[in-house]
């Protein structure tokens, strides 16, 4: 599920770039350092704008400034139980790799759809069910997430499609 | 020494949230949602306004590189948003708004995410939304019309692309 959240980030910046651009070099710090992040919680997508940037407060001892940056950003966070459209990437002995944007999920082959098999000699290699329909990659398919793993960077999700309405997504 | 009891309930973890038959999603439920069309519109405008004011600052500036999750976001986005136009888009939050009492921000954009067929598919696709038709907080013709009602739209967005 997609969220619109304001957010917030302390930044500290080098003497070496006070001056009187500093507002721009903390906004490019704060895109390069957030935008397209996972903090194992959630994915920053975007950042879309930036609304308060505070005061510095230079650190004593040190010389660095720190400030506080306000922003509200697009999150993606995907949720245990949570239907989600994504594309298949590959196709293993074991099941399927999918990917929804920057999530990786696996559904394992007792999780497809009742009936598909995994045809390893076929090009490309695909899993074909009962009815002539086949999962190979670049199919799109419904997924229901069954579990997610955190990582510091990172998250995995395994997924399930055997249940109604779950499989080859529709047109 | 017995320790005093813990003054406040343990932190769930981030990924034990759940939107099984009940809607635990903890602090994400105050969160404003938005489906997939929405944010492939929002994502786009904010990109398009960002180069343009790059363009005017320094119009010899190159290209900078996009994170990689942006890029993937913004594909996954264009093959899955199924509201490419604003006011398809608009029309859908309009229907969904409509007859969608008693539900969650996180029903409602799933709705306009998945565009179930019918009222099965979006009790299927959505567990709490079945829960709450069980419990009788949602009429299930009231869930049919607005699925046939969306589906209506999506077909058209489908003709107009």
């Amino acid at each position: 599920m997609f969220f619109l959240r304001y957010l917030e980030r302390e930044i500290s910046i080098h003497p070496s770039f006070f001056g009187a651009n500093i507002q721009d070099v903390l906004k490019q710090q704060l895109y390069a350092d957030m935008e397209g992040s996972c903090n194992g919680e959630y994915y920053i997508v975007c950042i879309m704008d930036i609304y308060n940037i505070s005061a510095g407060k230079v650190v004593p001892g040190t010389g660095s400034a720190f400030f506080t940056i306000l922003y509200r950003a697009i999150l993606w966070k995907p949720f245990k139980g949570e239907a989600i459209d994504c594309v298949v990437d590959s196709c293993k002995p074991q099941g399927v790799f999918c990917y929804a944007g920057p999530l990786s999920v696996f559904v394992s082959k007792m999780h497809l759809p009742h009936g598909y098999k995994y045809n390893p000699d076929a090009t490309p290699v695909n899993y074909s069910g009962p009815d002539g329909d086949t999962i190979e990659r670049g199919t799109a398919v419904r997924v229901q997430i069954l579990g997610l793993r955190s990582d510091v960077t990172n998250l995995f999700a395994i997924g399930k499609m055997s249940a109604g309405w779950f499989g080859i997504a529709p047109v | 020494m017995a320790h005093a009891a813990p003054s406040r309930d343990a932190p769930v973890s981030s990924t034990e949230l759940t939107a099984g038959r009940e809607l635990q999603i903890g602090e994400y439920a105050e969160e404003p949602t938005l489906n997939l069309s929405e944010a492939r519109i929002i994502l786009t405008k904010t990109l398009e306004t960002r180069k343009r004011r790059k363009q005017e600052e320094n119009p010899n500036s190159m290209d900078t590189a996009e994170p990689e999750n942006l890029v993937k976001t913004r594909d996954y986005l264009e093959i899955f948003s199924v509201f490419k136009d604003l006011g398809e888009a608009q029309q859908a939050e309009a229907v969904i708004n409509v007859h969608g009492t008693n539900m969650e921000r996180f029903e409602r954009s799933q709705l306009g995410s998945l565009v179930p067929s019918g009222a099965d598919e979006a009790k299927a696709l959505i567990p709490s939304l079945e829960k709450k038709v069980e419990d009788g907080l949602i009429e299930e013709e009231t869930l049919e019309t607005l699925c046939v009602e969306l589906t209506k739209i999506k077909r058209q967005a489908q003709l107009g692309s």
